[in-house]
């Protein structure tokens, strides 16, 4: 906590940039020992004294890891302000050599214009200008830069027996002073300085204190969780932009201390060229996001998700960013959590919250679909064969006679099947109309051959159009007007309410999103199954139209085949059909359309499936 | 000293400026130093920035140490540190040559001490900041036989975290006035140092003793491997100082653990 409101008074005054491509080599399982946050108070001057051999061994191996979950927030609090100040030391030095190295640069320059003239630098002191004098003003030549100049414009080096001018001297030092042979070093070790990674863990700690945070707010959090799914979400995105880490997200308290030790980086690695602030490992990629997620997974226990479930992120494409093992690694861990045994944030339940329950529904749906059809399939064939035994006692439709009743029933109902495939609003509805009566009647005049049509339907895969369903759950307000739309159509309208939905509820959750548009192809394609075993079905029934019934009678059932019509030719269930209908109206407005053409279309098609 | 002061480093805004000169018990020739504090911290009139890092065991002194150095003061109070911390100290360093003489080459030099905590609780966090330093004290307890026995442990921890395997490190014992609670003799410490090839100083914080000299002697080697990593073409400048190469644990391969 204060932390976090240290974090808040730093001015995000600074683009929020991180150059180059970091990579973390060490400490990946940090991020999730973050989370767990133990307040242990500093040992007692006794007990710290001497440390047993064995512990200073044991540490040894495990150096690398940088774990600060073991600090309480005033000792974090603390190590913060140090490293800050040790970034205040770092930039007064940058700033420091940037100037000697504009000076340099502006000597350069001039040596550079005057050094092509020969009769002059072969007489003038290229530095000072001053001509060359025997004895008085003797000339020499600079080590460096080889050029004529004067003593007063230079110093004799011993060593090396020779003279060099100042400004070469004034690179040396520079030379010296960026001490680039330590930082070669320390590049070649490590990934960043120890005060970088420092800060990058306490940033994760802090993290591991918002989310953890949440937990307390139970249901209420909801907000908060979408916040830090964004956050979360940005994460992940800086990847994708490889050498630039953008945080444009919504500013967290988080987002503002990054940026401010993002722009110290920036500002650093702009006049070091980044070279022993972030160090740039152009290492990448797959194998090594496969790394990562195992160190994650097995990190310290406080947080670690099982790692397969990290397999539906965009693994691949971020891994070539390689931000941070660190930084990665929470965000992974939450969208994994949902999986894992281990679920102590909110953001997890809500991961784990959602998805299962639109799943099961969807199941449910699709199910009902599938009984639905396979009575379609059974009342068709009935009618053809049997026609005078046609729903007598329990039949939804008492009052209409005979055959044309029982076809135009079906043919309304193969017709909303058609349309609304995916739109379980209106199948699940006739269903609900429906179901109580077929089920009595169907065990009465089920043939053999109605059996095993059905038996072809449950093996349809039952992923499809889960996706769909959920959609319509999370947009039961759609309007008829969208009823229009064409089946395609209505399949690429699911992005919108998905987006919307997702928004709502766990808005910004990228990895959560990227589930869902994996389902969603997936059931756009179920769908398209689905449309084509529906045409398949509604071919039959054309065929058992054109065999059987009258033409007369055809037009007249094709004439009311219209999703209204459909309540005005049903009354009875009235009561039943008015209870599903309302839980899934918004879903019947949005893909209705297709429907219309089709049934012409398909009507023409039939007789030989009938035949056969 | 006040271990550790709150965040907010005062100083940096007062441009506080006091001399100390030191006396320093230049023995044989062998120190090149004069050593004038100023301490502008707000300048950036320096030449070089050297870091340097105070590591041992919890308790053996670091803290008090470096407070003696910087401020010259003495804080007999035990506050453990948190985590890490550091002192800043202006000092004019004079190059000398190996024969001793000083070549009249001064350099205004910008220390920057860590102090770090010997807690085994904070050494992920403290093991962290070696590759932020550039020369080492690597302290014991002059009165404490573990911490001694420990310094192995803590030099391979360097090897480990360090820039390089073989940085410039200077070994310490320290409260070397407490002479009746002394369980380390001088004669170990010095076989021990001699093995390392590393200095070694028995200083006093409390006194003040050979505090100084301890902190420039490091400062003179990793001036030396300043010159001579730039001097060369800086292919292996890690290996530029044989003398202070790790007899212990050769170098193993690591470079990178990525």
């Amino acid at each position: 906590m204060l932390l976090r409101r240290l974090l808040r008074m730093i001015p995000p005054d600074e683009p929020l940039l991180l150059a180059g491509r970091r990579i973390h080599q060490a400490s990946p399982s940090a991020g999730c020992a973050f989370r767990g946050l133990t307040a242990r108070g500093p040992l007692s001057p006794q007990q710290a004294q001497h440390q047993p051999l064995f512990i200073m061994l044991g540490t040894t191996t495990t150096g690398k890891k940088l774990d600060l979950s073991r600090l309480t927030d005033e000792e974090a609090k603390h190590v913060w302000d140090v490293v800050q100040r040790d970034f205040d030391l770092r930039k007064k030095e940058e700033d420091r050599l940037g100037d000697l190295k504009t000076k340099i640069e502006k000597e350069d320059t001039k040596s550079e214009l005057l050094g092509n003239q020969t009769s002059l630098t072969e007489s003038y002191c290229i530095r000072c200008l001053q001509p060359f004098k025997f004895l008085v003003n003797s000339r020499r030549q600079c080590l460096d830069c080889h050029h004529y100049i004067c003593k007063s414009c230079s110093r004799y080096n011993k060593k090396e027996q020779g003279s060099v001018c100042d400004p070469c001297h004034m690179a040396r030092v520079l030379k010296i002073g960026t001490l680039e042979w330590y930082h070669e070093n320390v590049r070649t070790r490590f990934k960043r300085f120890g005060s970088a990674k420092v800060m990058r863990s306490l940033f994760k700690r802090l993290n591991g204190e918002h989310s953890g945070s949440q937990s307390d707010y139970g249901a209420d959090g909801y907000e908060e969780h979408s916040m830090d799914a964004t956050d979360s979400q940005h994460y992940k995105r800086a990847p994708g932009s490889h050498d630039i880490l953008v945080l444009d997200v919504d500013g967290g308290e988080m987002n503002l201390a990054e940026a401010h030790v993002a722009s110290v980086f920036h500002q650093m690695s702009e006049q070091q060229r980044a070279d022993d602030l972030v160090f740039s490992e152009s290492r990448t990629v797959p194998s090594r996001s496969v790394s990562r997620l195992s160190h994650t997974s097995c990190g310290s226990g406080s947080g670690g998700g099982p790692r397969g479930s990290g397999s539906y992120l965009p693994g691949p494409d971020d891994s070539g960013e390689e931000e941070e093992d660190e930084d990665q690694c929470r965000p992974y861990l939450l969208y994994q959590s949902h999986l894992g045994p281990c679920s102590h944030t909110s953001q997890e339940s809500l991961n784990s919250a959602l998805p299962p329950p639109q799943i099961s529904d969807l199941n449910r749906h699709i199910s009902n679909i599938e009984t639905i059809l396979s009575r379609l399939e059974q009342k068709v064939t009935s009618t053809y064969d049997q026609a005078s035994l046609t729903p007598s006692s329990s039949s939804p439709l008492p009052q209409w006679e005979g055959v044309d009743l029982e076809e135009q029933q079906l043919r309304q109902k193969l017709h909303d099947m058609t349309n609304d495939i995916s739109d379980h609003s209106l199948t699940s509805d006739e269903d609900e109309s429906n179901g109580p009566h077929s089920s009595q009647e169907v065990p009465a005049w089920r043939s053999p051959e109605g059996d095993s049509k059905p038996s072809r339907l449950p093996t349809r895969p039952s992923s499809r159009t889960s996706t769909v369903d959920s959609i319509l759950e999370e947009e039961p307000q759609q309007t008829d007007s969208q009823k229009t739309n064409h089946m395609t159509d209505s399949v690429e309208r699911k992005w919108l309410p998905l987006e919307e939905g997702s928004e709502s509820s766990f808005r910004g959750s990228t990895a959560l999103l990227v589930e869902l548009e994996g389902q969603v192809a997936q059931a756009a394609a179920d769908v398209q199954n689905a449309q084509s075993e529906v045409s398949y079905i509604e071919n039959r029934i054309a065929a058992l139209n054109a065999a059987g019934m009258p033409v007369d009678k055809k037009r007249r059932s094709a004439i009311p085949v219209h999703p209204r019509r459909l309540s005005q030719n049903v009354p009875s269930s009235q009561v039943d059909r008015f209870v599903r209908n309302s839980l899934y109206r918004g879903s019947l407005t949005q893909r209705n359309a297709v429907a219309k053409p089709k049934t012409g279309a398909n009507c023409a098609k039939p007789v030989m499936t009938q035949g056969s | 000293m006040t271990a550790h002061k709150p965040m907010g480093d005062v100083r940096l805004g007062l441009l506080v400026v006091y001399f100390s000169i030191i006396n320093l018990p230049l023995p044989g020739g062998s120190s090149y130093l004069v050593d004038i504090v100023v301490i502008t911290m707000t300048d950036g009139d320096y030449d070089y920035l050297i870091k340097l890092l105070a590591l041992g065991d919890s308790g053996v002194g670091k803290t008090t140490f470096l407070y003696r150095y910087t401020d010259n003061k003495f804080n007999p109070k035990f506050i453990t540190t948190v985590g890490i911390d550091f002192r800043e100290k202006r000092v004019v360093y004079t190059a000398s040559n190996p024969n001793g003489t000083t070549t009249g080459k001064t350099f205004k030099v910008h220390l920057q001490l860590w102090d770090t905590a010997g807690q085994e609780r904070f050494r992920s966090l403290t093991t962290a900041f070696f590759r932020d330093a550039m020369g080492f004290l690597l302290m014991f307890d002059l009165t404490s036989q573990q911490s001694f026995l420990n310094v192995r442990n803590w030099m391979s921890q360097l090897q480990a975290n360090a820039y390089c395997e073989n940085p410039d490190i200077v070994l310490v014992g320290n409260k070397a006035d407490l002479a009746d609670q002394r369980e380390v003799q001088e004669k170990q410490a010095k076989e021990l140092a001699d093995k390392y090839g590393i200095p070694y100083f028995e200083t006093s914080a409390a006194t003040g003793a050979e505090v100084d000299k301890a902190v420039i002697t490091l400062l003179d080697l990793v001036m030396k491997r300043m010159e001579q990593c730039v001097d060369k073409p800086p292919v292996e400048p890690a290996n530029g100082n044989g003398a202070t190469k790790l007899s212990e644990a050769p170098p193993n391969e690591k470079k990178c653990a990525c």
